[in-house]
């Protein structure tokens, strides 16, 4: 039977203290990358398969766009990384009703209008394998 | 050698059945691959039964087939790169013999996911994955306490076999 001593019970206090100390260490230096320009998103916007207009996605961040194209007017808002079409004069109105975008390959597209509001450059969105 | 056999063999098959019940916990955290880790509880029991030589042998095994049976097999790398660099670092606090279970199995399980994110960071070619390692780190933190604990009860009850195969 094995008995451990009163003792090591210390040396592991310490221990996870090291670890949670490196934890924060490591939380704020992830935290203090998040911060720069490559981990947010690009919108760009495609009209006839042409790249007119480039935004950068923020976090916080509330305006609303007024796009033109040929005589089409369009009005997109981007709220905290977020994009939704909230209006456009095309004949079905569907991109109105596209749920706001956020991840790196989601869309909203016009087909009257042919234009396409494309998100780039995300973050992975989630882990697709656990490990055992 | 038989008794060596004999341990490692229930060792290996108690780490499946641990895998299974911890898919039975449902962890109320919106991340995505944590989970308990109950199978690192194998590998540290191994570390006081049988020489380090064959407790490696029973954490490969449990990496392939643990992940064979349970989870996908493509995650084998990842799930290796942890269990080695959790194990070279279990082993090393071991031998100092200055830390109980519980400081060995925390330190493991940090060390375990440490690992995971390096080798997925390398292979997806993303720095985005390290968005995860401080939740993971604190969760393997956790996790390895709590199974530190139950692993130090469970070592006051059991006969301690020395390095030699002998009780």
């Amino acid at each position: 039977m094995k008995q451990f001593n009163k003792n090591i019970y210390k040396n592991d206090l310490i221990l996870v203290l090291t670890l949670t100390f490196l934890f924060i260490v490591i939380y704020l230096g992830i935290i203090g990358l998040g911060n720069d320009k490559e981990s947010a998103s690009l919108l760009k916007i495609y009209h006839k398969n042409q790249l007119i207009q480039t935004i950068q996605l923020t976090e916080s961040q509330n305006e609303i766009i007024e796009l033109s194209v040929e005589n089409f007017h369009h009005k997109i808002a981007l709220m905290n990384g977020q994009v939704a079409m909230i209006e456009a004069d095309c004949p079905d109105g569907i991109c109105v009703q596209h749920k706001p975008i956020k991840y790196k390959g989601e869309s909203i597209i016009c087909l009257p209008h042919k234009l396409v509001l494309l998100v780039e450059h995300q973050e992975e969105t989630e882990i697709d394998a656990v490990t055992w | 050698m038989n008794k060596k056999v004999a341990i490692s063999g229930m060792l290996l098959a108690s780490s499946f059945i641990l895998s299974y019940i911890e898919q039975l916990f449902p962890i109320a955290v919106g991340i995505p691959g944590i989970k308990l880790g109950f199978g690192n509880l194998v590998i540290l029991l191994g570390f006081y039964l049988l020489p380090w030589k064959t407790v490696i042998l029973i954490d490969i095994c449990k990496v392939i087939l643990g992940n064979i049976l349970f989870g996908n097999v493509m995650a084998i790398s990842f799930s290796m790169a942890g269990a080695i660099c959790s194990f070279v670092c279990m082993y090393l606090l071991y031998k100092t013999k200055k830390f109980s279970p519980i400081g060995i199995s925390a330190a493991g399980g940090v060390f375990h996911n440490i690992g995971q994110i390096m080798v997925a960071s390398i292979v997806v070619e993303t720095y985005s994955v390290l968005y995860y390692l401080p939740v993971l780190f604190i969760s393997g933190l956790l996790t390895g306490i709590l199974l530190g604990i139950i692993g130090n009860q469970i070592c006051k009850y059991i006969k301690i076999i020395d390095h030699k195969g002998v009780i």
